[in-house]
C-alpha cells in the first residue's frame, strides 16, 4: 500500500484556493432569469388577499407566482409543507409569491411590490405550550401539534433503577444554531425543448431528489437530471428539498427560461434549516463501582411550522442513549412539536451533539457520585469489539476504549486531572466526554448502496463514476486514491465523475458518514474487478501465470520486470480481434439492516468511537471561557488520507466549539435576532485551540482498507467535555448551552463559586 | 446579496468645498469618510441619500503631530495607524489600545478617526435588513413610532459603539467643527447627547475636521479595556477608558473613567473628586468601579445580557487601571 494513508492534497483544492471554482451563484446561462422570493413577514397569519399587480408593472419582470397560479403539491418527510402558500402562514420564512425577472434587483423590487394582507392567528413559540390542550393549531388536522412520537427500549428501567447505587437527574437544554455554509443555498431549473428539466442543484441525495421533485412538480423521474456543481458547503443542511426548488422548476416552466434562484445571506440566515432546539430529560444510574444501570430519557424537539428530515434525529438520538457505553436498560421517549418558529432539519451530527451532551455530562456525575476518575468510569463502561448491544448494534470493531486512553494521554489527563488549577481570578480544568455514531451509513431505505463505474481509456487514464455525492468532504480525493490504489497507477492518472445523475449509477445521497465506506466499498469492487480483467488479459496474452501477475507504476509487473505498460494493453485489447473495453461496475449494499417498528437492528455494518478531552480555562470575574487545548482520538478503523482527516476533525472539532460556546441562532417571537455574521458568533481563528488528533485504527473488517466513516463524528463530543471541563475548573454544571460568558458568570454566581460583584 | 441604493459621489478638494456640498444637497446627503459603518447602514436602507460627499481627496485632514501643547488628529487618520503610530503610542496609550481593539484588519484598515467619533448609534433592532425591520415594525430611530427595547419609551437608547470615544473623552479631546458659518471648538464631553436617534451636537452640514488632545501631563497614564465576543472582530459590549494624573508622591491630581457601549452617549463618569489627592489603590478602584457601576443603566438594545454587561463594569474597571500606561515624553 503507497497510497493508503498517505498526505495527499484535496483533488478540489487548488480551485476552490485559487478562485478558479465556479459555484452555482458564479453560473450564468444564456437567456437565464432571476428568482426571488417573496417571504412572510408574520410568524403565523391567514394570508387574506395578495395583490401581484404591482410587482408585475415592475419592468423586466416576466412572471410572478403564487399559490394560486401553480399546483401545489404537499411535501417533505410530514407532508405538510407546500412550495407556496396559499391561505396561511406558519413561520418567518414561508412563501408567499416568487417574481422571476431579468435581474435580481428588478425581480427583488417586483416582491417588495407586492401586496400582502393578513389577519393574524395566536403564535406558539414553546414546545410546552404548543402541547398544551387547547393550544392554537398550526396544522389543521394535526391533533394537539404532535406530529411525531419515539419511544425505544430495551431491557427494564424499573430493574435498572432497583440495581442503581447512584441515581443522577436532569434536564439540559439546546439552542438553535445554523449551518453557515459560505455558500448560500440556490437553484438553477431549465427545461428543454422536449420538456426534459434540468436541476443543478446543490442537494446531497441526487437520487431521492429527483423522485421527490418529481411528485412535487408533476413529472417522471426519468425526465428530470440533476448537475450537482460544486458546492459551498452542506454539513447535512441539503439533505431536504426546500420549497425554493420546485419554486424555481415552476417559474422555469411559467417563463420557459431557465431560472436561478440564489439565497441572500440574509435569507439564508432566517430561510434555511436549524439544529433542533431541544429540551432533554434524563435520568441514568449506576451500581456502588460505578458500572451503568440504567439510562431514562424523554425528549421535547421544536420541530418548528414544518416537518423534514430534522424530525427523524430521535433515530440517531437513541442510538447513543441506549448504546454509547454498556447500559443494561434503556428508554427513550420523544415528542416532536410544532411550533411557528423557524423549523430545523438535519445537521452534520444529527440529533447526537445534543444527546451526547446530556449523557456524557451525566456520566461525569455519576463518577464524581461513585468517587471515581471520570476516566475510569468510562473505561469500567466502554464496550468491546464483538459486543452487540441492547439496541441490536454490533460493533464489529470498536476502538473506544483506545480513544479514552490516547485522548487522557494527549491531554495530560491524569496529572491535570489530579490537580486543577482552582486559585486565582482563572480556574483550569479538563473534561472529557466520548461519541458513537454510525460508521458506514444507516440503513433507512430498502437500499443504503452505492453503484460505481470504472473504465480505463487507451491512454490508460482511469475513470472512476461514482454515484455518491462530494460536499466537500474530500469523497472525490479518497475514492480517486482507493482506485489508483488497486490499479497501482499514479493519483493525477484518475478522474472521478460525480456529479451528474445522467452519468453517474445509483446512491442514496452524502449523510450518516456513509460515503468513504459505502461508495468507497463501491469503488474498491468496481476496481479490483478492473484489476482482474486487465491481469487476465495480460496473462493470456503474454502467456504467463496470472497469480504471478500484478500492477504497479503503471505497469503490468511479474514480480520486479515489466510485462506491459497499462495504457499498451487497454489499446491492445481495443484493436485486437474481437476487441473489449475495460469498463466495470458495482454495486455495494453494506451489510446493516432497516431497523423494526421498536427501533432495533444492526443499521449500520461499523460504527465510529471518538473521545476527546479538553482543557479550559474559566475567568471568575467575567465568565469568559476558553478553551486552551482539544485532544481528539477517534476511530476512524483506517487513515485513508491523513491530510484531509485532519481537516475534518479540525473542522468539527471547531464547529463543535462554536455551538459549546458562541453559536446560537437568537429567536425571539418567532423572529430572527442575528441574521448576519456580524451577529451571529461563528468562532474566529483567535478562540480556536490547538487541537491534538490521533487516530485508532481499529481495521474494520467490511470498511475499505478497513476504514469507517468519520464526517460527522468530531463535532458531536465537544460540547459535553468543554461542559464536562467547566465543572472541573468551577465546581459549577452548565446544562445549557452555549457557555456563553453571561450564562457562565451567572452560574457561577448562583452557585456560590463566586460573589456578585456588588452585592 | 444586500444592494447599495443609487446615489452620486462627489470628492470635494477642500473642507470649504465639502460644507457647500452638504449644504447644497442638505436633507439628502451623507460625508463619507472609509464608509464601514455608512456603507452597511446604506445597504440596510437606514440612510438612502442621493448625494455621498467623499472626504479622501481633501487634503490635510490626515495629519498626526504634537505642537502647541497638544496632540493633533486629523478625522482621516485611519484606524489602523492610529493603533501603529508612535506618537499616539507614546503620548496617548488608551487611545492606542482602543484602536487596536475596534473591529478587524481590513474594517481597521479602511475605517477613519472622524468616522468613528460619528459613528451611528447601534441596536439590535434597528441595524437590520429593511425587510427584517418591516417584519417586526419599523421603530423610534427609523420610521416608525414605538420602540422595541423599551415597549413604554419615547426615547431611543441604542447604544454608543464606538471604542475611541471614551478614550479621547478621558484624555479630555476637544473637537473642531466646519460650518458654513466658518469653524468652533467643542469639547468631545459636550458633542454627545443621550439621544439614540442622534447623538451628535453635528449640523448636516458640518465636517469634524481635527482632534486635539491636551499633551498628557507629567505622570498622566492612561488605559482601556473592552469586552466582546470574539476578538477578531466583534463591535464592543462594553468598553471602559480611564485616565489620571499622579503627582510625585503618588497621589491622583485627577481621575477619568468612561464607559461606553451601553447607552445612546459614552459616559464619562462623574463623581469621582472625591479621589483627588489620594492614592489609587485596589480599594479606591473598586470604589471607582461601584460609582462607575451605579450610572450606568443599559437595556437589551444588543444581543447580550444587559445585567451582565453593567456587573462588568467594575472588572473593566479595574483592569483598565492594572493596565494603565504612563504617556511617555515625545
Ligand atoms: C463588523 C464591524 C465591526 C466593527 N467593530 C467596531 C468596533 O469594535 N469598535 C468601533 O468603534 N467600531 C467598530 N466598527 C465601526 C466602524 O468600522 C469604525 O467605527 C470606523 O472607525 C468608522 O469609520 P469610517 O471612516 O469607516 O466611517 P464612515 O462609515 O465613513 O462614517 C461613519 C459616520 O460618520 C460620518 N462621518 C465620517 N467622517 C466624518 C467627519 N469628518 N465629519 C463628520 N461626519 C463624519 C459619516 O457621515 C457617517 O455618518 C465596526 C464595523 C463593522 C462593520
Ligand atoms: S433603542 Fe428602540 S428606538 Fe432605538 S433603535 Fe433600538 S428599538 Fe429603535
Amino acid at each position: 500500500m503507497t497510497l493508503i494513508g498517505a498526505r495527499i492534497p484535496k483533488l478540489d483544492g487548488p480551485g476552490k484556493a485559487t478562485g478558479e471554482t465556479r459555484y452555482l451563484s458564479d453560473l450564468e446561462v444564456p437567456g437565464m432569469l432571476h428568482g426571488v422570493i417573496r417571504r412572510s413577514d408574520r410568524v403565523h397569519a391567514r394570508i387574506v388577499s395578495v395583490d401581484v399587480s404591482k410587482a408585475l408593472e415592475v419592468s423586466g419582470v416576466h412572471a410572478v407566482l403564487t399559490a394560486r397560479d401553480i399546483v401545489n403539491v404537499p411535501f417533505g418527510h410530514g407532508k405538510d409543507n407546500t412550495p407556496l402558500k396559499g391561505d396561511r402562514v406558519r413561520c418567518i420564512r414561508d412563501e408567499i409569491a416568487a417574481v422571476a425577472a431579468e435581474t435580481e434587483s428588478a425581480a427583488a423590487e417586483a416582491c417588495r411590490a407586492i401586496r400582502v394582507e393578513y389577519e393574524d392567528l395566536p403564535p406558539v413559540f414553546t414546545v410546552e405550550d404548543a402541547l398544551k390542550p387547547g393550544a392554537p393549531e398550526i396544522h389543521a388536522g394535526r391533533a394537539g401539534n404532535l406530529p411525531f412520537t419515539y419511544d425505544y427500549a430495551h431491557g427494564d428501567v424499573a430493574q435498572g433503577e432497583a440495581d442503581s447505587a447512584h441515581v443522577v437527574e436532569g434536564e439540559f437544554v439546546l439552542q438553535f444554531m445554523t449551518h453557515c455554509c459560505m455558500g448560500t443555498s440556490a437553484i438553477l431549473a431549465a427545461f428543454d425543448s422536449e420538456g426534459r428539466l434540468t436541476l443543478t442543484s446543490l442537494t446531497q441525495v441526487p437520487f431521492l431528489y429527483r423522485r421527490d421533485m418529481a411528485a412535487i412538480v408533476g413529472m417522471s423521474p426519468e425526465d428530470i437530471r440533476v448537475i450537482q456543481p460544486p458546492i459551498g458547503g452542506a454539513f447535512g443542511s441539503k439533505l431536504d428539498i426546500y420549497p425554493f426548488e420546485p419554486i424555481a422548476v415552476h417559474l422555469a416552466r411559467a417563463t420557459r427560461r431557465p431560472v436561478r434562484i440564489v439565497f441572500s445571506r440574509h435569507e439564508e440566515f432566517v430561510s434555511s434549516p436549524t439544529r433542533q432546539p431541544m429540551r432533554v430529560r434524563l435520568r441514568s444510574g449506576c451500581d456502588g463501582k460505578g458500572r451503568l444501570t440504567f439510562r431514562d430519557a424523554q425528549l421535547w424537539l421544536d420541530n418548528g411550522g414544518y416537518t423534514s428530515w430534522g424530525a427523524t434525529t430521535p433515530f440517531v438520538m437513541m442510538q447513543t442513549f441506549s448504546s454509547l457505553y454498556r447500559v443494561p436498560h434503556a428508554r427513550f421517549h420523544t415528542k416532536v412539536a410544532y411550533t411557528n418558529n423557524p423549523y430545523s432539519g438535519s445537521f452534520r451530527g444529527y440529533g447526537n451533539l445534543q444527546a451526547t451532551f446530556a449523557v456524557e455530562s451525566q456520566l461525569d456525575l455519576l463518577a464524581e457520585k461513585v468517587g471515581v476518575d471520570p476516566l475510569e468510569l468510562r473505561l469500567m463502561n466502554s464496550q468491546e469489539t464483538g459486543e452487540k448491544t441492547g439496541q441490536g448494534l454490533e460493533f464489529v470493531s470498536c476502538g473506544l476504549r483506545d480513544c479514552l486512553e490516547s485522548a487522557a494521554e494527549m491531554s495530560g489527563w491524569r496529572a491535570k486531572r489530579a490537580s486543577p488549577a482552582l486559585k486565582g481570578n482563572v480556574r483550569r480544568g479538563v473534561g472529557m466526554a466520548s461519541m458513537l455514531h454510525v460508521g458506514g451509513g444507516a440503513k433507512i431505505y430498502r437500499s443504503d448502496g452505492c453503484g460505481s463505474v470504472v473504465s480505463i481509456d487507451d491512454f490508460g487514464k482511469v475513470t472512476l463514476v461514482t454515484g455518491s455525492t462530494d460536499i466537500g468532504q474530500g469523497s472525490e480525493t479518497v475514492l480517486a486514491q482507493m482506485v489508483a490504489e488497486v490499479l497501482g497507477v499514479a493519483m493525477d492518472r484518475v478522474k472521478v465523475i460525480n456529479s451528474d445523475t445522467d452519468v453517474k449509477p445509483w446512491d442514496v445521497g452524502v449523510h450518516a458518514s456513509r460515503t468513504s465506506y459505502v461508495a468507497g466499498n463501491s469503488a474498491l469492487l468496481a476496481a479490483n474487478e478492473a484489476k482482474a480483467k486487465l491481469l487476465t488479459a495480460a496473462a493470456d496474452l503474454y502467456e504467463l501465470p496470472k497469480g504471478e501477475l500484478s500492477l504497479s507504476g503503471g505497469f503490468i509487473m511479474r514480480g520486479a520486470e515489466k510485462v506491459d505498460a497499462l495504457d499498451k494493453l487497454v489499446r491492445t485489447l481495443h484493436f485486437t480481434g474481437k476487441g473489449e473495453l475495460l469498463v466495470t461496475h458495482s454495486y455495494f449494499e453494506p451489510a446493516s439492516v432497516k431497523q423494526d417498528a421498536g427501533f432495533f437492528g444492526n443499521v449500520s455494518p461499523t460504527y465510529a468511537f471518538g473521545t476527546h478531552a479538553v482543557e479550559v480555562e474559566v475567568e471568575l470575574d467575567t465568565g469568559q471561557v476558553r478553551v486552551l487545548a482539544v485532544s481528539a482520538a477517534h476511530d476512524v478503523g483506517k487513515v485513508l488520507n491523513a491530510m484531509s482527516l485532519e481537516g475534518q476533525i479540525e473542522g468539527g472539532v471547531v464547529m463543535g466549539l462554536g455551538y459549546s460556546l458562541t453559536e446560537e441562532l437568537k429567536i425571539r417571537e418567532g423572529k430572527v435576532l442575528n441574521p448576519s455574521f456580524r451577529d451571529y458568533h461563528l468562532l474566529t481563528a483567535p478562540e480556536v485551540p490547538p487541537i491534538h488528533f490521533k487516530a485508532i485504527e481499529t481495521e474494520d473488517p467490511s470498511g475499505p482498507f478497513g476504514a469507517k466513516g468519520v464526517g460527522e463524528a468530531p463535532a458531536i463530543c465537544v460540547a459535553a467535555a468543554v461542559a464536562n471541563a467547566v465543572h472541573h475548573a468551577t465546581g459549577v454544571r452548565f446544562t445549557e448551552l452555549p457557555l456563553t460568558p453571561e450564562r457562565v458568570l451567572n452560574g457561577l454566581i448562583a452557585a456560590g463559586v463566586v460573589r456578585d460583584p456588588l452585592a | 446579496m444586500l444592494t447599495l441604493p443609487p446615489f452620486t459621489y462627489h470628492a470635494p478638494a477642500t473642507v470649504s468645498e465639502a460644507v457647500a456640498l452638504l449644504a447644497e444637497h442638505r436633507g439628502d446627503v451623507k460625508l463619507l469618510a472609509g464608509g464601514t459603518d455608512l456603507l452597511p447602514n446604506m445597504k440596510h436602507r437606514l440612510f438612502t441619500p442621493a448625494h455621498l460627499v467623499g472626504l479622501r481627496s481633501v487634503r490635510g485632514l490626515a495629519e498626526i503631530a504634537e505642537k502647541d501643547g497638544a496632540v493633533r488628529l486629523g478625522p482621516m487618520v485611519s484606524i489602523a495607524r492610529l493603533a501603529r503610530d508612535p506618537l499616539v503610542e507614546q503620548r496617548l496609550p488608551s487611545l492606542q489600545a482602543a484602536a487596536q481593539a475596534i473591529a478587524g484588519p481590513q474594517l481597521r484598515q479602511m475605517g477613519t478617526l472622524g468616522g468613528n467619533l460619528c459613528l451611528d448609534t447601534r441596536c439590535v433592532f434597528y441595524n437590520q435588513t429593511a425587510f427584517w425591520r418591516l417584519a417586526l415594525g419599523y421603530c423610534l430611530k427609523k420610521d416608525g413610532t414605538v420602540c422595541h427595547v423599551v415597549k413604554a419609551g419615547k426615547r431611543c437608547v441604542a447604544a454608543a459603539s464606538n471604542d475611541t470615544a471614551p478614550a479621547l473623552l478621558t484624555l479630555g479631546a476637544r473637537i473642531r467643527v466646519a460650518g458654513p458659518l466658518g469653524t468652533r471648538d467643542v469639547a468631545l464631553a459636550d458633542f454627545y447627547f443621550a439621544d439614540g436617534v442622534r447623538n451628535l451636537g453635528l449640523q448636516e452640514d458640518e465636517v469634524l475636521t481635527g482632534i486635539e488632545v491636551p499633551s498628557p501631563e507629567a505622570g498622566q497614564r492612561s488605559g482601556f479595556q473592552k469586552l466582546r465576543v470574539r476578538e477578531a472582530v466583534d463591535y464592543p459590549s462594553l468598553s471602559v477608558a480611564v485616565s489620571s494624573a499622579l503627582d510625585a508622591g503618588g497621589n491622583a491630581r485627577w481621575v477619568r473613567v468612561a464607559v461606553s457601549a451601553l447607552g445612546a452617549r459614552p459616559h464619562l463618569v462623574g463623581s469621582l473628586e472625591s479621589l483627588t489627592g489620594s492614592k489609587l489603590t485596589s480599594a479606591a478602584v473598586a470604589e471607582i468601579g461601584r460609582i462607575a457601576h451605579r450610572q450606568c443603566h443599559p437595556l437589551t438594545n444588543i444581543n447580550i445580557d444587559p445585567a451582565w454587561r453593567r456587573d462588568l463594569i467594575p472588572v473593566l474597571v479595574k483592569r483598565a487601571f492594572e493596565t494603565c500606561r504612563l504617556a511617555r515624553a515625545s
